[in-house]
């Protein structure tokens, strides 16, 4: 086999390892928590009864391994039970849940990645022009403001003030794609503004590193003209420290924004997320920790293998220098 | 060699500044010379003395903020370079056209994430106005040129599949391909090893004697010039301090530091009891220069005028032989 073949299944390994060392932390929580989980879940004041049907069906009464490994079993199949707060199928809750999360991050995402990697460019090829002044002052203006902030100052001038957008509440694109894309304006407006500036400022650090090395130098003095230097010799070099930047990012993705939902009453992941931890909703919280963690891990598992397009040591050695 | 060929490049009182916290940084300051056609000159002197920045300023590649060149004039074929703007259409038909670079670090030389074929084929394309294909073939050719064995496969290689000595070869056909009268070679054998060094300098005089181009070579290395240079010019602080004919300057060096650096050489054929003379202090720092002769702190030889006056300017010391020092240390002072 090939390094990059090893590097791949070595890649591979660390991530199923990961998943499961995050699973076996995620099935202890509950036996983790003080007192009894169930009880917890259902309440103190449940009927007996109740709680040792509840313990039955969740296994609660089998040794721990047998627990581990039908618990692990039947999230492999996705099958995560009843929610025993929510009194539904927490399949079911999640999977309306991630499309409406996904349907505001996702646009903020592509967004303001575009509009970074431009900023962050331009800036680092204009070094000290006016562009590259206004990214710094704006990203020193808003890197300190909570996005809650922006987004009542948005909603108190678009929605009261002007009246042109709604303040609050979300239409699903697929139902009403002229109403989604009114209730989705401001909230993906925030999302986009809190991060295009980091990513522009993250753009143009590893642009101005590129830009200072030996290749660029050698790209002008044989003639090439500033935009071949600059998006072929300069871009494709900041792909990976850039492309690695913003995989952090992903987990906002399904994770969702709270206060944004909070703020537009939007009720996506990060609602869920807020409302289970608040109502020791142990089950639907052991669910969606596993489904971001897997989400992350997998982005971070593509990420390694893209690598190997982006960078041809990697593809050769399986590491860059 | 014959005499009086035409002039290809004239630098005229170049000087050139870096702005850096507020102090300014005179790293060129008021340097002059020419390279005649088809000649071998070298350039000479300690790290920092502002040979590198000269060299860069011919083509405009100083980088700007922080550098800026306050003024003078860089003759070619007629043109004064510097009335171009750095990023101008006439400067890039230059750079890689007619004057061609070749820099220190082969290693970092190339751009790792594009085949070697894709990165001279990419300049060929560019100069030669040749399609895809034929800019392909013609940077086989240039491979093939300079050495490099299985010039076809080697095209498709990546940077990392190459030694230093490799990749260097690479850097020089790229800058010998598209027929570059004049050749720039910043320190180009420093960053190799012994036995690669004199390779690649073979090489590079080589092909610059076939195909007539003039060659310029930033160094310190003093066993490098004696071989191949007609023409040396001794930088120190910023300025030319000494300029003759190879032979003639290595054998009566006419200025303090020319003969320091001499004497700080170890000679094979020497006798090996000899102890060798390393030049006392360290080089001056570029920012705070007066209009004394900068080399006055570490000189063997100072006189009242080196301390009163200010610096000299190059005068004549021999045929085609220039000093900018009052003493002659040869014998007796040429001052007035």
């Amino acid at each position: 086999m090939n390094n990059y073949g090893t590097y791949i299944v070595k890649k591979a390994g660390d991530a199923i390892f990961s998943i499961f060392l995050i699973s076996v932390a995620v099935f202890l929580l509950v036996h983790l928590m003080p007192g009894d989980p169930v009880r917890a879940m259902l309440g103190y004041e449940a009927d007996e009864a109740a709680v040792q049907a509840a313990r039955e069906t969740l296994h609660l009464n089998d040794p721990l391994i047998k627990q581990y490994f039908i618990w692990a079993g039947n999230f492999l199949k996705g099958d995560f039970g009843q929610s025993l707060v929510l009194k539904t199928d927490i399949f079911q809750t999640i999977a309306t849940r991630i499309p409406v999360s996904l349907s505001i991050t996702l646009p903020a995402f592509v967004i303001s990645t575009v509009i970074g990697i431009v900023v962050g460019t331009i800036s680092a090829t204009h070094r000290g022009s006016f562009a590259d002044q206004s990214l710094t002052v704006f990203v020193t203006a808003f890197g300190g403001v909570p996005d809650f902030w922006i987004g009542i100052m948005l909603m108190f001038i678009f929605s009261v003030k002007l009246g042109i957008l709604p303040a609050m509440g979300y239409v699903s694109p697929w139902e009403d794609m002229g109403g989604y894309l009114k209730h989705a304006a401001l909230p993906v407006l925030v999302l986009t503004i809190t991060s295009f500036a980091w990513i522009g400022r993250q753009m143009r650090t590893c642009m101005l590193d590129v830009l200072n090395q030996d290749y660029i130098r050698t790209a002008r003095a044989n003639g090439l003209p500033a935009s071949l230097v600059h998006y072929k010799h300069g871009m494709r070099n900041t792909l990976i420290p850039v492309v690695t930047l913003l995989v952090l990012q992903v987990r906002s993705l399904v994770g969702g924004s709270l206060l944004i939902k909070q703020v537009f009453s939007i009720a996506g992941m990060g609602r869920l997320i807020y409302t289970s931890v608040a109502s020791n909703d142990y089950l639907t919280i052991q669910a969606l920790t596993m489904i971001i963690a897997v989400f992350v891990i997998a982005c971070n598992l593509l990420l390694d293998l893209s690598y190997g397009f982006m960078d041809p040591r990697i593809r050769a050695r399986g590491k860059r220098s | 060699m014959g005499e009086e060929k035409k002039t290809l490049l004239e630098v005229k009182d170049l000087r050139v500044s870096f702005f850096v916290d507020g102090s300014e940084i005179k790293s060129v300051g008021g340097v002059s010379y020419q390279v005649r056609e088809q000649e071998i000159i070298a350039i000479v002197g300690e790290s920092g003395c502002g040979k590198s920045v000269t060299q860069m300023s011919t083509l405009q590649l100083i980088p700007s903020p922080p550098g800026r060149i306050l003024g003078g004039e860089i003759l070619f074929e007629g043109k004064n370079l510097l009335s171009f703007k750095p990023e101008s259409r006439e400067m890039r038909r230059i750079r890689g056209k007619k004057i061609s670079m070749i820099f220190q670090e082969p290693m970092t030389s190339l751009n790792p994430v594009f085949t070697i074929g894709n990165q001279i084929s990419e300049v060929i394309r560019l100069h030669k106005g040749v399609n895809r294909r034929e800019a392909w073939e013609e940077g086989t050719k240039a491979l093939e040129a300079v050495g490099i064995p299985d010039p076809a496969a080697r095209m498709k290689n990546y940077p990392f599949e190459m030694s230093g000595g490799m990749r260097q070869r690479v850097l020089i056909a790229i800058a010998v391909a598209c027929g570059s009268r004049l050749i720039i070679a910043d320190e180009p054998t420093t960053a190799l090893d012994v036995t690669t060094q004199a390779q690649v300098m073979e090489l590079l005089v080589r092909l610059v004697r076939e195909k007539g181009t003039s060659l310029i070579v930033v160094t310190h290395n003093l066993g490098l010039v004696a071989r191949y240079a007609d023409r040396i010019y001794v930088m120190y602080a910023g300025r030319v301090v000494e300029s003759g004919c190879t032979k003639d300057l290595l054998k009566h060096p006419s200025h303090p530091y020319t003969k320091g650096l001499l004497g700080s050489v170890p000679r094979l054929d020497g006798d090996r009891n000899q102890e060798l003379i390393p030049i006392r202090g360290v080089p001056p720092k570029l920012d705070g220069l007066t209009d004394r002769c900068a080399f006055l702190p570490r000189c063997p030889y100072p006189c009242e005028a080196c301390k009163n006056r200010p610096y000299p300017g190059l005068r004549p010391a021999g045929e085609n032989h220039m000093t900018a020092c009052y003493v002659d240390i040869q014998g007796g002072d040429y001052d007035e």
